[in-house]
């Protein structure tokens, strides 16, 4: 017997999982079942009883939500007894229900307006005075609250309960008196809020922001991808008179599950700015002055031709943000390495942290691989705050089973999820992953065949782990020994497993050596290159994982200059050594470099009262900043170039599970503003290059031509879903799994001390 | 009369809610019997042939209940539910008042069939004082005998019995809302599928519920044998006692136990002393407001799970509220909306704003505003809340008392709407239309 189900909804035969429930059956079957409550991420609760169907030999109407299907089973959604009863709950609905369409948000795009007209009776027989509430009332700063309008569907308090797994809403009162309300003396302060609003299937929840912005008719949608973290969610732009109304989710099952955090919702108001700069500017003895492109980019090119020539590309700078697209950072590295001829060059300030040594230096797994693992560790990663919608991932891994264990000494959002929780003392962080690579060890719990076929270099592990034993990390690290115990048993014995772990961890020295007995324990446990047992570096900036890709720090590989364009800069090839964002700052400060280039960099925001760094930056003798909005380095520079958001443009974004997933144009960048890359590569051509990319996808195609990670990739392949790199050119497959393949190269144990470990 | 209680046998008895009177009444024998001699699975088909049905109010079968726990679940609760909130009903009430140790011995019991080591009696939050006090005495009081706890009776049967009071809502008596509430959440019924108890119930965990009467008649049933208990009442579907509870325009109200099958005239004539003098009977609720009225053509029906659908109705919790000719229906069937609105738990929509509506239209005509096509409106709205179209059965119950008066009291709501006042000398509730206006 196979696992599906033969149903015949309407007259049409449909084989469904067993299991389904009868909305999705229909859904499969080309027949529209009208719901309210019901949402496929929820638990059916069959509150708003829209869904009724007959089903032959079961008396009376049921709801769809809540029967799952089973075979032969004979549906009917048209039967006159499910009509009757449709009509009578829309009634009731609309009873009460203030039919305040014409101002309400929801109008035009309202599921009630929708299934009223689709289904509902002709006339309300209802002559009492309606319900009447205050309206609306703010639950938030962001979320607004219309009980009239509420048809108490729960989705609200159903999302918020099981899927964000705060119980930040309620509901009070009984009968036609309910409302939904926040907990008493609190606000709607959960950090996803912003989904209710989407999930409201009427304009009860509406957003602070958006309320009488538009109406659904006269916006003007585009894709997009949330820039705020590296999740990299999928959203659509929505847009009217130039500016954006609202960002909603665009589901990709993949990466967001379809929910966006608050943040990311919320936080386009940059975008929409006065302030933007829509003009380039040139310095004209103490300010600033409006210029057009071609004078702007010529004194750019001027400043930088002459610091090179006078002090060398030694004393040449640039700086760029981790959040700008592939193909800006792309541009930017070969700028600086084959143009100006400088391996000054990062996409951070801060040191960089000690990473895995396994290459590449990406996470080995998938975001929705997370799902199927049974244990995950999640080590001195705060995800709530970094990468906030794949807390949601981790907490639904949770809810299909998996044991988290939560290493923080703080008590991150996920501790509550965990089925254990290590606290380790602050800085001992190491000593505790050390001393459960000894215990897996000791416990004879090591995958060997793995380890045997895929590994090198465990004798050497052994040996320095010999002296952890749980004794010693637990009264070094205060986290008792059975716990310990406990977690690494779950580890080698409850696979899949997965490590997930901060990658700026590894910027202190306890956390650096966690990382690396990160690794080890993947290694030992033989969790790695499959769906469920990964390791994941977590990356913060929603391109940072493009800026590691494309080389975009020095001391690192980066892509060979192509031939065809890159000739002719006189900079050929990679220059050796560079300085890496800090060691920039402090050259800044001790006045040793002459020119810099910040691409959506403001050091003096990150460190406003650093006096040294400002100096330095006011010694420069040139100074370009190219962003979107004033900041306090422009006072200082030599030329202002703006830039275009995310939204005005196209380019791609790796998000922290290798996914390339692109940006669209949904508005023009505002007045003469432009991208990033165009930026660059004009800048370039003022230097006198050649540089020749007609569009953001000819250096994409470039990008894809010289980086051997994202060979085989083209803004075609890449899609609305995106594709994580590597791309199988000749099965067309994207690589849910690094180190899947045995391959030849063995994976090595961490091979040194920890102190040296450094890669950076 | 000649008929010898069973389950009320303690009422009245004094300090029938201490142990050893208990025990000096035979408590506690039946207990010892059933852990001793018997094993659970003993017990389930013991209770399955005495042919003892819920008496919750939906009359199914106890054993069968008992036997749709899975056997070799490694988790299962007994919960007792005593949240007697239907209007008209308080047989529960007198029960747990003087008798507490009889039901803490048929949970016991019950537990012991199931192979729970969990159990729950779930008591109304209103009947704290004194009854749940008391309650919470026995059960220390048990636990001190060693009947409850470790090793019970030294049979290597343990089990933990929680008092759990609730907060004071009608729903809360339905077993899922009821589940819901003992977890900690709002109580809001679970649709059924999936969440039948003995499946999905308690923590997810299987679950029989059952009601205080129920349970209380378990013991007897250990001692004496289910034939015995199958000679009783109205078998061979409906053995076994009920305890009615009589109110209203009733010489003698109170609680008797009776034989199930008892007609309603000896019901209200015999034991309830018949009507005020010169008063002739109109009609009664026979299970509580939530079943379908009864009137003077229904005298010589059955009381039990089986005579009473026959005649449009149900025996549900067995609370007769009594009306006689001085009674204004719609005024009385008024006063039964404003329940149910009241008490809807507000999860479907039709429970929700129908019942409301409900009371609201009969607050019109019941108060000189109603129209001619109020009452197919009334049957209408019934019928779109009623009929298996909400989560739990309260949709349903708040039509029950509107159709059927509607059907056999039609012209008293002509009257109404026609003349703009009541046929009788009922004075209509001065009171102001319900309406929701918050801040
Ligand atoms: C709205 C509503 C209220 C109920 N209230 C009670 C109650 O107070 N006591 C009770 O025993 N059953 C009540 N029930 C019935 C229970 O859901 C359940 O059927 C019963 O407890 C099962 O016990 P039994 O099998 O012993 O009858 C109620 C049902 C509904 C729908
Ligand atoms: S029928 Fe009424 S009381 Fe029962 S679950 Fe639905 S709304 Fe709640």
């Amino acid at each position: 017997m196979d696992n599906l189900a033969t149903v015949t909804i309407d007259g049409r035969v449909v084989k469904v999982p067993r299991g389904m429930n009868l909305v999705e059956a229909a859904r499969l079957a080309g027949v529209e079942i009208p719901v309210f409550c019901y949402h496929s991420k929820l638990k059916p609760v069959g509150a708003c009883r829209m869904c009724y169907v007959a089903i032959e030999k079961v008396p009376g109407v049921v709801t769809a939500c809540t029967t799952t299907v089973t075979d032969g089973m004979v549906v009917n959604t048209k039967d006159p007894r499910v009509v009757k009863a449709q009509q009578g709950v829309l009634e009731f609905l609309l009873a009460n229900h203030p039919l305040d369409c014409p101002v309400c948000d929801r109008g035009g795009e309202c599921p009630l307006q929708n299934n009223t007209f689709g289904y509902g009776g002709p006339v309300s027989r209802y002559v009492e005075p309606k319900r009447h509430f205050a309206k609306p009332i703010p639950l938030s700063r962001r979320i607004l609250l219309d009980r009239e309008r509420c048809i108490l569907c729960y989705r609200c308090v159903r999302f918020q309960k099981e899927i964000a797994g705060d119980e930040t809403l309620t509901v009070i009162n009984r009968g036609a008196r309910v409302e939904i309300a926040t907990l008493p003396g609190r606000e709607f302060d959960s950090p996803f809020s912003g989904n209710t609003i989407e999930l409201c299937p009427v304009g009860a929840l509406t957003s602070a922001l958006y309320r009488f912005k538009a109406r659904p008719w006269d916006i003007r949608s585009s894709p997009s991808l949330c820039d705020q973290c590296s999740v990299g969610c999928n959203v659509r732009v929505d847009t009217r008179n130039r500016q954006i109304v609202r960002l909603l989710s665009r589901e990709n099952a993949a990466v967001d599950d379809g929910w966006l955090c608050d943040r990311g919702r919320f936080g386009y108001e940059f975008a929409n700015h006065p302030d933007r700069l829509t003009q380039p500017q040139v310095r004209e003895g103490t300010r600033l002055r409006a210029a057009e492109w071609e004078e702007a980019l010529y004194q750019a090119a001027q400043g930088l031709r002459q610091v090179v020539s006078q002090r060398g590309p030694g004393t040449v700078g640039v700086l760029v943000s981790p959040r700008l697209a592939n193909e800006d950072l792309y541009l930017a590295q070969r700028l600086a390495r084959a143009v100006i001829g400088t391996s000054n060059l990062d996409y951070r300030l801060t040191p960089h942290p000690t990473v895995s040594p396994l290459r590449p230096d990406a996470a080995s797994g998938s975001i929705v691989g997370l799902e199927k693992a049974r244990t995950i560790l999640i080590l001195g990663a705060d995800p709530l705050n970094h990468q906030p919608v794949l807390d949601l991932r981790l907490k639904k891994a949770a809810s299909l089973g998996a044991r988290l264990i939560v290493v923080d000494e703080k008590q991150t959002d996920l501790a509550a999820f965990a089925r254990l929780w290590l606290r380790p003392r602050s800085g001992s962080l190491d000593t505790l992953a050390r001393g459960l690579v000894h215990l897996i060890l000791a416990n004879g719990q090591v995958n060997q065949e793995f380890v045997d076929r895929r590994t090198e270099g465990i004798d050497a592990l052994r040996a320095r782990v010999a002296d952890d034993t749980p004794e010693r990390v637990a009264a070094s690290t205060g986290v008792p020994a059975p716990l310990l115990e406990q977690a690494a048993t779950l580890l080698a014995t409850n696979g899949p497993a997965s490590i997930v772990y901060d990658r700026d961890l590894g910027a202190s020295d306890d956390g650096a050596a966690a990382v690396l007995a990160a690794t080890d324990l993947a290694l030992l446990t033989g969790n790695i290159g499959r769906d469920g047992a990964g390791l994941y570096p977590l990356v913060r900036a929603a391109n940072e994982q493009g800026a590691l890709d494309l080389g975009l720090m020095p001391r690192r590989p980066s892509p060979p200059t192509p031939s065809p364009t890159g000739g002719e800069g006189g900079h050929a090839g990679c220059p050796a050594g560079g300085m890496t964002g800090a060691e920039m700052l402090d050259a800044l400060r001790a006045g040793q470099l002459k020119a810099l280039y910040l691409l959506g960099v403001d050091p003096l925001r990150e460190l406003p009262d650093d006096r040294a760094l400002r100096d330095g930056l006011t010694g420069l003798t040139t100074l370009i900043v190219q962003d979107i909005l004033p900041g306090p380095a422009q006072e200082l520079a030599t030329v202002v170039l703006p830039g275009a958001a995310f939204h005005e443009r196209e380019g791609t974004l790796t998000n922290l599970e290798r996914r390339v997933q692109r940006l669209w144009p949904a508005l023009k960048p505002p007045g003469k503003a432009r991208p990033d890359w165009q930026i660059i590569h004009d800048l370039a051509r003022a230097l006198g290059t050649s540089f020749d990319y007609a569009q953001a996808s000819d250096v994409f195609a470039e990008i894809a031509s010289v980086v051997p990670t994202y060979r085989g990739l083209t803004y075609g392949k890449v899609g609305l879903k995106g594709v994580q790199w590597p791309l199988d050119v000749a099965s067309g497959q994207e690589a849910g799994s690094l180190y899947e393949d045995p391959g030849d190269t063995r994976l090595a144990f961490t091979p040194v001390a920890p102190s040296t470990a450094r890669i950076v | 009369m000649p008929f010898e209680p069973i389950i009320t046998g303690n009422v009245g008895v004094p300090n029938a809610w201490e142990i050893d009177v208990y025990e000096s009444r035979g408590g506690y024998r039946a207990l010892a019997k059933a852990l001793r001699e018997h094993q659970p699975e003993e017990l389930v088909d013991l209770v399955s042939k005495s042919g003892l049905r819920g008496r919750g109010g939906a009359g199914f079968p106890a054993g069968r209940k008992w036997s749709l726990i899975p056997k070799g679940a490694p988790e299962v609760y007994m919960v007792c539910n005593a949240d007697e909130s239907e209007p008209g009903s308080f047989s529960n009430h007198e029960l747990l008042d003087w008798d507490p140790h009889s039901l803490i011995e048929g949970v016991i019991i019950g537990s012991y069939a199931i192979r729970a080591r969990v159990a729950f009696i779930y008591m109304r939050g209103e009947f704290w004082k004194p009854t749940g006090q008391r309650m919470e005495a026995a059960i220390a009081q048990a636990y001190a005998r060693g009947y409850l706890g470790r090793d019970i009776l030294g049979t290597g049967y343990n089990l933990d019995l929680h008092l759990f009071i609730g907060a004071g809502a009608y729903v809360c008596g339905e077993e899922t809302a009821l589940l819901e509430s003992i977890e900690g959440n709002r109580p809001m019924p679970r649709p059924r599928p999936p969440y039948f108890p003995p499946s999905i119930g308690l923590y997810g965990k299987p679950t029989a519920v059952n009601n205080v009467e129920t349970l209380a008649n378990v013991p007897h049933i250990v001692l004496n044998g289910a034939e015995w208990y199958t000679r009783l009442g109205n078998p061979p579907r409906n053995p076994g006692t009920k305890v009615f509870s009589l109110s209203g325009l009733i010489k003698r109200p109170g609680n008797y136990e009776a034989p199930l099958g008892i007609t309603l005239r000896e019901l209200l004539f015999g034991y309830g002393g018949g009507m005020l003098d010169g008063r002739t009977f109109k009609a009664v609720t026979p299970g509580g407001t939530s079943t379908p009225l009864l009137t003077a053509e229904h005298l010589d029906v059955r009381m039990d799970y089986d005579s009473l659908p026959a005649v449009g109705t149900y025996l549900g919790s067995t609370g007769l509220i009594v009306m006689d000719d001085t009674v204004c229906i719609p005024c009385a069937v008024y006063h039964m909306s404003k329940f149910y609105q009241h008490e809807s738990c507000g999860k479907c929509t039709p429970c929700r704003e129908g019942t409301s509506w409900i009371n609201a239209i009969l607050y019109r005509i019941t108060h000189g505003q109603g129209r001619e096509e109020d009452m197919p409106l009334l049957l209408d709205l019934s019928d779109n809340m009623g009929g298996r179209k909400t989560v739990c059965a309260l949709g349903d119950f708040a039509g029950f008392p509107v159709t059927s008066s509607i059907k056999y009291f039609r012209q008293e709501y002509e009257y109404h709407i026609r003349y703009g006042r009541c046929p009788t000398s009922c004075q209509p509730a001065e009171e102001r239309q319900w309406t929701i206006s918050q801040p």
